[in-house]
């Protein structure tokens, strides 16, 4: 059982940061080994680096034994390493059979593609592992965890030697992640060494064979799986032990209602949709992806407005209409998707952190002042201790957590009333997702209603007041917060037996 | 049959347009009987040639996700070159021609080093290039008109092959090899995986930047040879021969369904696109409408065909 890859004293630096800092470690041939750390703690930049996307400043890597370069992808390609990336890399007005040959579309005479061969080749590698959807539908067509499905399938077929995968859960549901482990484990058999980049810790613990984890550009340690345990993980990762990173529940203030959505219903999105949150309680909504949980959101912030239905925000009735209205109603909406709707990544800090609320900023005849946004910036910089040499770095310098943390201090700046936060942890290291919850407790006691939307369910048991279960766009259960369980809120999500 | 109705939906677009066209044709044809005899009909097709040949490049490079806005200049300047060559240096035909589309091959490579390699915004690049070139056509003239050239040279636009004028037949046979090629061809479809997305292109080891050179090199080409063509026609070359095409040819091939964000357009779409067009100008020509209306008639089917694709996107 050799080592199929090493890197050795492996350095890359980007200006003001020093991603990577010596960092060496090894793959095994025919492992599962997962690669654990917080935000910023270089997992990317070394994928990166072994998918020959980037070049390292410093150290080696070597390949079954001998020293290699990886001048660019494809040569990594064609080494045996296949890479499947965050954020998918995918052409979405071709087929998925065009996704996953390209480049290598099987031709017959005068470099005509052949069709045929083309369709049938992918429709074998899809079923092989275990997905039904047809080779010919066009990605943009696809739902994200599908697509996520024909990058491995992808990457897969590539038949490499080593296979990376930056975060491959995060956009599948659960009996996909199943498929996905089953599948990770006939590949490991044949021989394949896997790297995998998470977050989560449980599915680590399920499917990898060691551990390795790494923080601030450096090597801290690698275990074998059933040698040690999440706490042990965690305190690894962050240097310092957390205990309970979710906080203390707190009795919310329990007088005022200050959100009452009643009757909401937009086509087959949702239906009928009523209930209410008070001051400072935060009330989770769970369910499958799917139910209709974002769209919900969006409705009550005014960028999808439902057909039929009325919304009263602290006893008075709001119409709507826009996420504009919304912000002047005190409504603010932490988006699932911070890179695409949350976050404007070629600006500052500064610039993303008040534009919700520009009006405040200005001085005199419509002009913005500088000092008082800089200032602002400051203060968040501080209070949600963000991670950047300066307030007017551009956004997408930042690790993920730190986007998170961004796109969650900018609402605060209008103090809001309710807050619908969608999936505020996704992406996010264990450290910054117990700063974020301590945030989101922090709002609650300010008298903030909170909406918070979460496909994590250890999150939403343990940060909720009160659980809603979404299932086909209408609630189906609430669950006071004392009696929730996983096996409760799920089986009211899946639509088996359910009490209420 | 699930295939067959996926590949009607990414098709559609162009049946519908093949649909406007034919219908557009025999409505006016009934109208106006003279639109459809022979000669009107082949006058039309002419008065295309030209156009369409750049708009095959220009659609591979609208689906790539570039652009190219010095086509009108390079038609003017190979057309140029080519006359000088005979007129001036006495050059054979075939020799000035060459130099003609080595010209157009020279602004290609020039625009695809500047926006392939170093990555700069492909309109501002040929914006500058369309200013250039232009600016060489009156420098290499003198900014006189070149005329009377050799029986040989003029066949190519007035001559005839079963007859039909030449033109007409590099036309159709440039139009009908590209639409082959870019629908099945490996190398031409990698287009699409660029315009689509160029980052998940790179990462699966298609070559872009020689691909997106070959494109710029291609368009200036085929630029070349329309103004050859226009040139032997017309029996003179002069300093604004082409200007205003390539808005012509854009919106012709935006017509025939390609975006300006790139990954998806075809050749066929291009050519019944910049069909439509000469069809609408030989109505109001025709229907006596003043000439005046044209640009304006042009400029509504353009915004009418982005808007309908852009409605028919929403839907989804």
């Amino acid at each position: 059982m050799g080592n199929t890859l090493k890197v050795v004293e492996i350095s890359k630096e980007f200006p003001g940061v020093k991603a990577l800092d010596g960092f060496s470690f090894s793959l095994r041939r025919g492992e599962v080994h997962a690669l654990v750390g917080e935000n910023g703690a270089g997992k990317s930049t070394l994928i990166h680096i072994l998918g020959g996307v980037l070049r390292p400043d410093g150290g080696e890597i070597v390949l079954e034994g001998k020293k290699t370069h990886l001048h660019n992808a494809h040569d990594a390609a064609l080494k045996g390493i296949a890479v499947v990336y965050q954020d998918l890399s995918l052409v979405p007005n071709l087929s998925v059979a065009e996704n996953i040959f390209a480049n290598r579309q099987p031709t017959g005479r005068l470099g005509f593609i052949d069709r045929k061969a083309l369709n049938s080749a992918a429709q074998q590698l899809l079923q092989q592992f275990g997905e039904e959807t047809a080779p010919t539908l066009q990605v943009r067509h696809l739902s994200l965890g599908k697509a996520q499905v024909v990058e491995i399938v992808k990457a897969i077929s590539l038949s490499p030697k080593v296979l990376l995968m930056d975060e491959p859960t995060s956009s599948l549901s659960t009996g996909e992640v199943q498929r996905l482990f089953a599948n990770l484990r006939k590949w490991k058999r044949e021989g394949i060494s896997i790297l995998f980049v998470s977050h989560n810790l449980s599915e680590v613990f399920e499917v990898a064979d060691r551990v390795t984890v790494m923080k601030d550009g450096q090597y801290v340690d690698t275990m074998s799986a059933s040698e040690t345990t999440e706490d042990e993980l965690v305190s690894k990762m962050v240097g310092r032990t957390i205990q309970n990173i979710f906080g203390e529940r707190l009795q919310p203030l329990r007088h005022r209602v200050r959100l009452s959505v009643e009757g909401f219903s937009r086509g087959s999105d949702f239906r009928d949709v009523t209930f209410q949150i008070c001051e400072g309680e935060i009330v989770g909504l769970a369910g499958l992806v799917g139910a209709g949980r974002t769209e919900l959101g969006r409705a009550i912030f005014g960028v999808e407005p439902p057909d039929s239905g009325e919304l009263r925000v602290d006893g008075k009735i709001c119409r709507v209409r826009s996420p504009r209205e919304a912000i002047q109603t005190g409504i603010a909406y932490l988006t699932e998707d911070r890179k695409i709707h949350g976050l404007c990544l070629s600006l500052a800090i500064s610039d993303n952190l008040v534009s919700p609320n520009l009006r405040a900023f200005v001085r005199g005849a419509g002009m913005l002042s500088d000092r008082r946004i800089l200032s602002f910036a400051e203060l968040c910089r501080e209070r949600f201790r963000i991670i950047t040499p300066s307030v007017r770095q551009m956004v997408m310098n930042l690790s993920g957590g730190n986007q998170q943390k961004v796109l969650l201090s900018m609402w605060l700046g209008i103090t809001p009333k309710v807050l619908i936060a969608d999936e505020p942890t996704r992406g996010v290291d264990v450290g910054t997702k117990s700063e974020i919850y301590h945030h989101l407790r922090e709002m609650a006691k300010q008298g903030t209603a909170i909406l918070l939307i979460s496909s994590d369910l250890q999150e939403i048991l343990k940060m909720s007041d009160r659980i809603l279960v979404m299932r086909e766009g209408r609630i189906v259960s609430e669950i006071p917060g004392e009696d929730a369980t996983e096996e409760l809120v799920l089986t009211c999500a899946i639509g088996a037996r359910c009490p209420q | 049959m699930k295939a067959k109705s996926l590949f009607m939906s990414s098709r559609s677009s162009e049946l519908g347009l093949l649909l406007i066209v034919a219908v557009y044709f025999v409505a006016m044809s009934i109208y106006e009987p003279l639109f459809c005899q022979f000669d009107m009909v082949k006058a039309m097709l002419l008065s295309l040639s030209a156009n369409a040949i750049i708009a095959c490049g220009m659609a591979i490079l609208l689906i790539s996700g570039g652009f190219d806005l010095s086509v009108g200049s390079v038609l003017g300047l190979s057309g140029m070159v080519a006359a000088l060559g005979m007129v001036k240096y006495g050059l054979p035909f075939y020799v000035a021609s060459l130099f003609g589309l080595l010209a157009g091959a020279a602004v290609g490579t020039f625009n695809g080093f500047l926006i392939a390699r170093l990555r700069i915004n492909p309109f501002i690049i040929t914006l500058g290039s369309m200013k250039m070139v232009r600016g060489l056509v009156k420098v290499i003239s003198g900014g006189r008109e070149v005329s009377d050239f050799p029986k040989t040279f003029e066949w190519l636009g007035q001559g005839k092959l079963f007859k039909v004028q030449m033109p007409i037949i590099f036309c159709l046979v440039i139009v009908a090899l590209g639409e082959l090629l870019l629908r099945k061809s490996r190398f031409l479809r990698q287009n699409f995986y660029i315009g689509g997305n160029e980052r998940s292109a790179i990462l699966s080891g298609i070559p872009v930047v020689r691909i997106k050179m070959f494109n710029y090199i291609l368009s200036g080409l085929l630029a070349a040879l329309a103004g050859l063509l226009i040139t032997a026609r017309y029996g003179n070359a002069s300093v604004t021969a082409g200007v205003g095409v390539e808005l012509q040819v854009v919106t012709a091939v935006i017509i025939g369904g390609a975006s300006l964000r790139g990954g998806k357009g075809s050749i066929l779409g291009a050519f019944l696109g910049t069909l439509l067009m000469v069809m609408i100008v030989g109505s109001i020509n025709l229907l006596g409408v003043r000439a005046d209306w044209q640009d304006f008639v042009l400029g509504a089917v353009l915004l009418t065909a982005v808007i309908v694709d852009n409605l028919r996107r929403r839907e989804r």
